[in-house]
């Protein structure tokens, strides 16, 4: 073997791993942020679904308040509710202005993840007696994932 | 000096770097696996959580007349096969109700109690720790009616996970 030829083959040998070294850390360290983000992002989805649950308990709430078919449950969405704290994390929920079926988008937020859910409530299809009146069930359907 | 063969000094340095080599790798390998299994854990403390969740959140939205009996432990109306039945939801008591670090789903006639609903139960999921923000693992929200929070904390080999959501009944 001539002179240099070992160093030139110990260094060629430390670049193959070196470059083998930083691929796996590369690799890890997405495996990590894949795990990381699948983790809040089931998070973020279950504090989307909160979204979703708060709106019905409010709009169906504020029909139980005033009692009056005039003021149907999912007719009336007051401006000061879609935004809460919940769980480490925050939703934002959306009512559509639509009488007889309205969509409610909700935003959940968690670590690093977004997830956002919708549904319709339909208010055509589901009644029942309640207080002296037939009213619309809050009955949600068509959830999906945007 | 000879040219056949390698001088003592080679030898040792040729074995002090595949020691060195040798030694690195393994620690590597088993650094490696170490972390597998953590998230292996955390991914079967995710799934449980998850399927638990997912179950209890289900069958409430379907149900009606929820009462938070006490913080571990929720009784509800359901329809099952077409009879209203009661449904409980409860963590164990490390006795009768089974073990703390888990939470049974039991069903029982209309107004049946914790008892009833002990005897035909099954185990929605395990590993389930007390909350760090020491919430309960069933609540009634605040402030408006018929909305309930769920938040489940599981635990393993000092990996937690904790999932919080909140279900209006249908009714």
């Amino acid at each position: 073997m001539k002179k240099g030829q070992a160093l030139l083959l110990v260094f060629f040998i430390f670049i193959v791993i070196g470059i083998v070294t930083s691929s796996l850390a590369v690799m890890w360290k997405a495996e990590v942020n894949s795990r990381v983000l699948e983790r809040d992002s089931l998070g973020a989805f279950y504090i989307a679904q909160a979204g979703i649950e708060y709106a019905k308990a409010v709009l169906y709430y504020h029909y139980d308040y005033w009692l009056y078919w005039y003021y149907w449950p999912l007719y009336y969405w007051p401006a000061s509710e879609g935004n809460a704290n919940f769980g480490g994390g925050s939703y934002t929920v959306t009512v559509s202005p639509d009488f007889w079926a309205k969509t409610l988008v909700s935003t959940g937020t968690y670590g690093k993840a977004t997830r956002k859910v919708s549904c319709t409530l339909d208010l055509n299809s589901y009644y029942y007696y309640n207080y002296g009146y037939y009213v619309p069930s809050v009955h949600a359907w068509s959830w999906q994932e945007q | 000096m000879s040219k056949k063969g390698f001088s003592l000094l080679e030898i040792m340095v040729a074995i002090v770097v595949f020691a060195f080599v040798v030694t690195s790798a393994g620690g590597v390998f088993i650094a490696v696996q170490r972390a597998w299994q953590r998230q292996k854990a955390i991914l079967d403390l995710i799934q449980n959580a998850r399927q638990a969740t997912e179950a209890m959140t289900n069958e409430i939205r379907n149900g009606g007349s929820v009462n938070v009996v006490s913080g571990d432990r929720l009784r509800f109306q359901l329809i099952i096969n077409g009879t209203l039945q009661t449904a409980w939801y409860w963590r164990g008591d490390g006795g009768t109700y089974g073990s703390t670090s888990s939470i049974f789903r039991g069903i029982c006639a209309i107004g049946g109690g914790l008892g009833n609903a002990n005897s035909n139960r099954q185990e929605l999921a395990n590993f389930v720790v007390n909350n760090p923000s020491t919430n309960t693992i069933f609540r009634s929200h605040s402030s408006l009616p018929n909305l309930y929070i769920i938040e489940l904390t599981v635990a393993q080999n000092n990996r937690s996970y904790t999932l919080r959501t909140q279900v209006r009944p249908r009714n």
